[in-house]
This record gives C-alpha cells, structure tokens and sequence, in this order.
C-alpha cells in the first residue's frame, strides 16, 4: 500500500475505477437505463507524452502511446464504484422485501450477497471465454467485472418497483416480472454497444451506421463469430437476471 | 503473633489459619485469638494501636499484603481509565457533537480517534435489541467489520488524500449513535411505516455527521459530497435494517 498522495493504486486496485463524480454517476445510470439513447459509445484516449507521464497501469496501451481516460472525463469509461454501491443496495433492498413480508434474518443478506458475487464471477469467467472465442484484443479483468457488476443497478430498480408494488393486491408478480425483463434487455443492449466497440478496437471503423462498414469483405467468418458472440452475450443477461431477481416474482418455499 | 498479623496489614482476616509466610508458632496463636482479631482493638487499650490498614499493605514491608491489595497499589501508576487510553470526557464532547447535526463540525473530531465510543455505541445497539429478544451481536460484529474496511477501501480510493482505517473506524462508530436511538425507541413502537419512517431518519442523521467530516478529511471537492454519503449511508441502513425487524 503505498502512501503517496499519486499513486495510481491502492491495495492493488487502480485508483482510475474510483474517480467519479456525480454528474458521471447519473448520467451512466441514465445509459444503463436507456442505452438506446446514447450515441457515441467508444471510449476517449489521451496521446501519453512519454517524458512526463509516469508508468501507466494499464500496460496494454502503453505500448501503443495513448491512455484511456478515467471514467470523471470518459463517460463511456467503466468504474467499480457503482457497481459495488448498486451491489449493496441490491441486498439492503432484498432485506428489506423480506422484511416488508416478515421473514427477515440478517443472514438473508448474507446469502443473497454471496449469490449476487458467485454469478458476477461466474458471469465474468463466461465472458472472457467467449472474448477470446471471438479472437478479441485482451480486456482487462476489471473492466471485466465493472461491466459485469453493472446489474445490479438494474436489480435494485426491480427490486424498488417490486417493494412499492406489494401495495398492489395482485400485480406484483407481473410488475416485477416486467421490470426484470426490461432491464435485463437493456442490459445485453448496453453490452452489446460496449463490447461491440472492444472487439471493434484494432480497427479503423468507428461507428457502425456508416455504410462501408458493410462491405463484403470485411464479413467473413470471424467478423460472424464476434456477432454470436455478442449476442451470446446480450442474452445472456435474461437467465442472469431473472435468476438474482427470482425473490421479487416467484413464491419459493419458506426456507427461502 | 496477633501482632505479626496485624502488622501485615491483615485485621480484616479472621481464618484461623495464617497466611503464607508466618510462622506455624501465629497459626496456633491465632486459632486461639479466633474472633478476637481487627475489630477488638479498639476494645483493648493494652495493645499498641495499629489503624486497620484494610487493603492497603503499605504499613508493612510484609509481601503478601501487597499482594492482597489489588491493583491500584503503587502511586506512580496512571489510574485505570487513563492506561487504556479512554478518556470520558473526549467521549461525551464527541457524542455531544454527533448529537446535534446542524454544529459545523471541527476538523479535529478526524483527529484524535478512539475507539472507545464506538465500542460503546455498538455494545449499546447491541443491548437494545437483546431487549427485544433478538441475539445480534455477531450480526453487529459482522456488519461492522465488512462495512468499515469497504468503506476505508472506497474511501481511499476516491479521495486524494490517505485516511488511516482507525480514523475511519472511529468517525463512522461516532456516528452510530442515532442508530442506538432508533433501536431504543423501535422497542415501544409497533407500526412498520413509523418504524421505516424514523429509521430514514436516524440514518439521514447518521449519514449526514460522518460524510461530512470524511468529505473534509479526504480532500474531495464539496460539490462530490453525495459521492461520500452514499457508501456511508448505506452502511448506516443496513444497521438500520436488522434494528428495525
């Protein structure tokens, strides 16, 4: 743990993930929600000029001369502080359905935590399969798991419209259920338009509304593989989400 | 005999047996002085009149006297409270501070932590919901430890400059206080809206005591406060949360 006022990391996590500010957080939230509103989704580089930068933690554009810009300057830029603050009030906001119907222990929390991070993890290792499946430039582990943990924000919303819905005699179990289906889909949208613009990095081609991005010989089978690969891993967040969500619209036994 | 044992300091005891290091010659003296020890002194002007030393030894060299008074023997030892290094009266001016919530705080509560009134206010929690049948305090335990390093994590992470998890600690225990009242007053009232509805209180107050110091310490431009609040806030909920059910 180093002690200087500019290091890059702290116990071993790089301080760029954390260098948020408010208006980055609401409008993330509002990509994460309506993704289909945002335009330009690559992420912002800097030149690095090589005499007075120090070492970069990210290694893999060192190389190359540039930066990627942290995430108060870049809003396309992945961050771990909303992920992990929508993972939390993820699981106060469970507790909190539960205790609304009664059955509340404190190691409920603690079981739907641990769920919520056996599937991040397992949802990260997935991923990176089918990256590389893809033949894709190597993403970083933690942008990884930034992307990954972005769910919880849409399950934290679920789980609200699930609490203020359980006022209603019966819709609860439809409003929760049609909640989840609409955040899970912006979700894949979300890393769709993400990842699409990862796999797309080592070429010239920016956006994809342009129509030379269509000719016929840049479509061939690897440029097919990345496509199921994306889709793979937009659907994906269905199952995924309707799983972490399972309390807010089934009735499960009493043990649960 | 008699003599020997009061000179030990030991009038109070009245076994007839002797302690450890006299003589068997004052055991046999003493059975047969039996009850007629410490308190007929004063009944007996022949004796030479020794003050009942009580627990303190030091009118004799006699060892085991000084092994007999306890702790607070010798004069040049600071008194209990002050070797643990807790000190009342800093505790009650912190918690007067954490009790009014419109005080602009000084930044000098960051800069003598302790972990006293933290342990205090979480022994207290803990308390409050025995008396409502519920056994928390690994619960308490738990929350505590796993939110404090996250938040010392989040923390340093975000902030410019490097805030020690002591500090942290102590800034985030200090502020529990409004989470001690709530459990209290949750104990008289049934109604689930009441209950959710001081709860949001109480973790509003919490919230707004610790973010603001931390926002000063860690050097985070004010207009980020939010940023600061949130991690701390919902650490005061989920407090909140097995207080109120």
């Amino acid at each position: 743990m180093t002690s200087s006022v500019h290091s890059l990391t702290f116990c071993g996590i790089p301080k760029a993930y954390f260098q948020v500010d408010v208006s980055y957080v609401l409008r993330k939230l509002w990509i994460l929600f309506f993704p289909f509103r945002h335009r330009s989704w690559s992420r912002k580089r800097k030149l690095l000029d090589p005499f007075a930068n120090p070492i970069d933690a990210d290694s893999v554009n060192q190389a190359a001369g540039q930066r990627l810009l942290p995430p108060s300057e870049d809003l396309n830029a992945p961050d771990l502080y909303i992920p992990v603050m929508s993972f939390v009030t993820y699981v106060l906001l469970i507790g909190l359905l539960r205790g609304t119907e009664g059955k509340f222990t404190p190691q409920v929390m603690g079981e739907w935590a641990s769920m919520g991070l056996i599937t991040v993890v397992l949802e990260v290792l997935l991923i990176r399969v089918s990256l590389f499946l893809a033949q894709s430039p190597r993403v970083v582990w933690v942008d990884l798991v930034a992307y990954s943990g972005y769910k919880f924000v849409g399950l934290a919303f679920s789980t609200t419209c699930a609490l203020l819905a359980s006022f209603l005699p019966s819709g609860r179990i439809y409003v929760s259920l049609a909640v989840l289906l609409y955040v899970s889909l912006m979700m894949g949208l979300f890393l769709l338009r993400s990842f699409r613009r990862l796999l797309r990095s080592d070429t010239q081609s920016g956006d994809v509304s342009m129509p030379s991005s269509f000719d016929t010989h840049l479509w061939d089978a690897q440029h097919a593989r990345r496509n199921y690969v994306l889709l793979f891993i937009a659907l994906l967040q269905i199952p995924i989400y309707l799983l972490l969500g399972v309390r807010t619209w089934a009735r499960l036994g009493p043990s649960n | 005999m008699g003599d020997n044992r009061r000179d030990a300091g030991l009038d109070f005891y009245q076994a007839p047996y002797a302690p450890y290091g006299v003589g068997a010659a004052a055991s046999a003296g003493a059975a047969a002085a039996g009850t007629t020890s410490a308190w007929s002194t004063a009944s007996d002007p022949g004796r030479q009149h020794i003050p009942a030393a009580g627990w303190h030894g030091r009118t004799s060299s006699f060892e085991l006297g000084r092994a007999f008074s306890g702790a607070s023997v010798a004069e040049d030892e600071p008194p209990l409270l002050e070797e643990l290094g807790i000190h009342p009266e800093a505790i009650w001016r912190k918690t007067r501070q954490v009790l009014n919530p419109f005080r602009r705080f000084e930044k000098s509560f960051a800069d003598e932590p302790d972990m006293a009134g933290p342990l205090l206010f979480a022994f207290l929690l803990g308390l409050a919901l025995l008396f409502r049948g519920k056994v928390h305090f690994g619960v308490i335990y738990g929350i505590a430890i796993i939110g404090c390093l996250s938040i010392y994590l989040v923390l340093n992470l975000m902030g410019s400059r490097e805030l020690d998890l002591y500090r942290t600690v102590s800034v985030l225990g200090y502020g529990l206080l409004p989470i001690v009242l709530l459990a209290f007053l949750v104990t008289l009232v049934p109604p689930l809206a009441f209950r959710i509805a001081v709860a949001g209180t109480a973790v509003a107050w919490c919230t707004s005591t610790a973010s603001r110091i931390f926002t000063a310490v860690l050097g985070i431009p004010s207009h980020n406060w939010p940023l600061v609040a949130y991690p701390v806030g919902l650490w005061y909920a989920s407090f909140a949360l097995i207080t109120i059910f």
